[in-house]
């Protein structure tokens, strides 16, 4: 079965969460993934520019094994909008990702809009780090879709990182309210919701993710693996509605 | 499988149709038979005393279904103050209840408030282990366990999760600097969290738990052999360090 891993960060890491190119190819082939879409980490230089750079240098090494996420701080505003468009036009990109816990800014405020915009109008889809309830609660996550109906919007870790359960109902209200709202799988720990999103909702509201590697790509898959699900719609989660998404082969 | 004998420290049974929960005995056992767990530690959903009078019921007659299979523990609610300990008393005589669940950010208290640590003592007087739920929301952090934790030394505590999300690390030094506290592996997708809480506190102090049936336990079971633990440290993390605390006779369990 073909896996997209569409949740991997690369690189050197402020928060010591590195990872080398070289470990991640043979991560990739111990766990049967044949391509990432890559983020870079948030580098010690807190350059994000530079960061995308090397995820640009990365995916045209390994262009048959790597996509790109555009990663910018909202806070730069103008500087973060020439960056997106930079990252579309001229590195090929397929999305934006945003990660409001470090780069410190709540996804549901009008900080973002200048850079939803513009993804509206590329078309990409933007990919949300969830579940960080300060700024990235599900129901902000809600919020920022509604706003911007027409983007594919991207909730990681089933939309939250609750371990006490409360979330799970959140996010669950979140999918229903908002169509063009997908949930990434990495660290959903809870499987009765997943089939219960994919008898609703049907299967093309979830991707596969790992975010590795503060999660662990073994695991990650296996939570596909074990969901009570047939081959069809594993397929589905594992790379048919990524490639969907992003109108890739 | 990791080895023969798998005991998950903590799991659940209890039906509540308000919450969507309809979690039954017979519903987690299949689970537990498809996984390979000979023993779980089941609690409720719903605090004691609480919503429903007499809620403790259906820990007891699981128990009484299942008496090779399953450990009841009571989830309790401090607030009630002495009737809350007359619960548990009872419900060790009636329902044979051999450890008390707490879900601080349910009932909304202090963890290291009067209140938590008259029932936590008690509990350590009838021996009876406490399991918190442990992770990053308010009353359930680490250093607030571990001010209960000081003023409840002959009381063995579990910190569930490791911490949760992000308070892992908060978890392990609480865990290491009190002689009773323990941590488990449940819910959390860091295998390398596992490795390091063994690394930190010795195997010794980390036990198997699972958080079924909201968490699946096979992919429970891979994040401990995914942690690159040696088979004593698996061992002793996956049944060894629960039936030592618990005085549960494996011999009988290989047997079964």
């Amino acid at each position: 079965m073909r896996i997209i891993d569409s949740h991997v960060y690369v690189g050197e890491s402020l928060f010591d969460q590195h990872q080398s190119v070289e470990d991640l190819i043979s991560l990739m082939d111990t766990c049967g993934v044949s391509q990432v879409i890559l983020a870079p980490n948030k580098p010690k230089t807190y350059s994000l520019c530079s960061a995308n750079r090397m995820v640009k240098e990365v995916v045209k090494q390994y262009p048959a094994k790597f996509l790109g996420w555009a990663r910018v701080d909202p806070w730069q505003k103008e500087s973060a909008v020439d960056e997106l468009k930079k990252a579309h036009d001229e590195y090929g990109f397929c999305g934006l990702i945003l990660h409001p816990w470090e780069e410190l800014f709540p996804v549901s405020g009008p900080i973002v809009d200048p850079l939803m915009k513009l993804a509206s109008q590329y078309q990409m889809p933007v990919m949300v780090e969830a579940g960080y309830s300060l700024v990235s609660h599900p129901l902000d996550i809600a919020e920022l879709a509604k706003r911007f109906p027409e983007v594919t919007v991207i909730g990681t870790h089933g939309l939250q990182l609750d371990s006490s359960a409360f979330a799970l109902t959140d996010a669950e209200i979140a999918m229903h309210e908002c169509p063009n709202l997908i949930m990434e799988t990495s660290g959903m720990y809870a499987p009765f919701v997943m089939e219960k999103l994919v008898q609703d909702l049907g299967v093309e509201r979830l991707i596969f993710g790992s975010h590795t590697p503060w999660m662990d790509m073994r695991l990650e898959v296996e939570r596909i693996n074990y969901l009570n699900l047939t081959s069809a719609q594993k397929e589905a989660i594992f790379a048919g509605n990524i490639k969907r998404i992003l109108n890739i082969e | 499988m990791v080895q023969n004998i798998i005991l998950d420290s903590h799991a659940h049974v209890d039906v509540v149709p308000a919450l969507g929960w309809y979690d039954t005995a017979d519903k987690l056992i299949k689970l537990m038979d498809q996984a390979g767990i000979s023993m779980a530690v089941i609690s409720g959903y719903l605090n004691s005393p609480g919503p429903e009078p007499d809620n403790l019921r259906v820990i007891g007659e699981a128990v009484e279904k299942y008496p090779k299979r399953l450990i009841g523990y009571a989830r309790l609610d401090p607030w009630f103050d002495e009737e809350c300990i007359r619960t548990l008393e009872e419900s060790v005589r009636n329902y044979k209840i051999r450890g008390v669940k707490l879900h601080p950010a349910h009932y909304t208290l202090y963890p290291f408030g009067p209140l938590t640590v008259k029932l936590a003592q008690r509990a350590g007087e009838l021996g009876l282990p406490v399991l918190f739920h442990c992770g990053d929301e308010m009353m359930c952090l680490p250093y607030q366990i571990d001010r209960l934790a000081a003023q409840a030394p002959d009381t063995k505590i579990i910190l569930a999760h490791i911490g949760g999300f992000f308070s892992n690390d908060s978890a392990l030094e609480v865990a290491a600097r009190r002689s009773n506290v323990w941590v488990d592996t449940s819910e959390i997708p860091f295998p390398n969290m596992v490795r390091k809480a063994v690394d930190h506190l010795g195997a010794e102090k980390v036990l198997f738990g699972s958080d079924a049936p909201c968490c699946d336990i096979r992919l429970e079971i891979l994040k401990v052999e995914l942690a690159g633990l040696s088979l004593e440290q698996e061992q002793l993390v996956m049944w060894k360090n629960y039936a030592q605390m618990m005085g549960i006779d494996t011999e009988e369990l290989k047997c079964e």
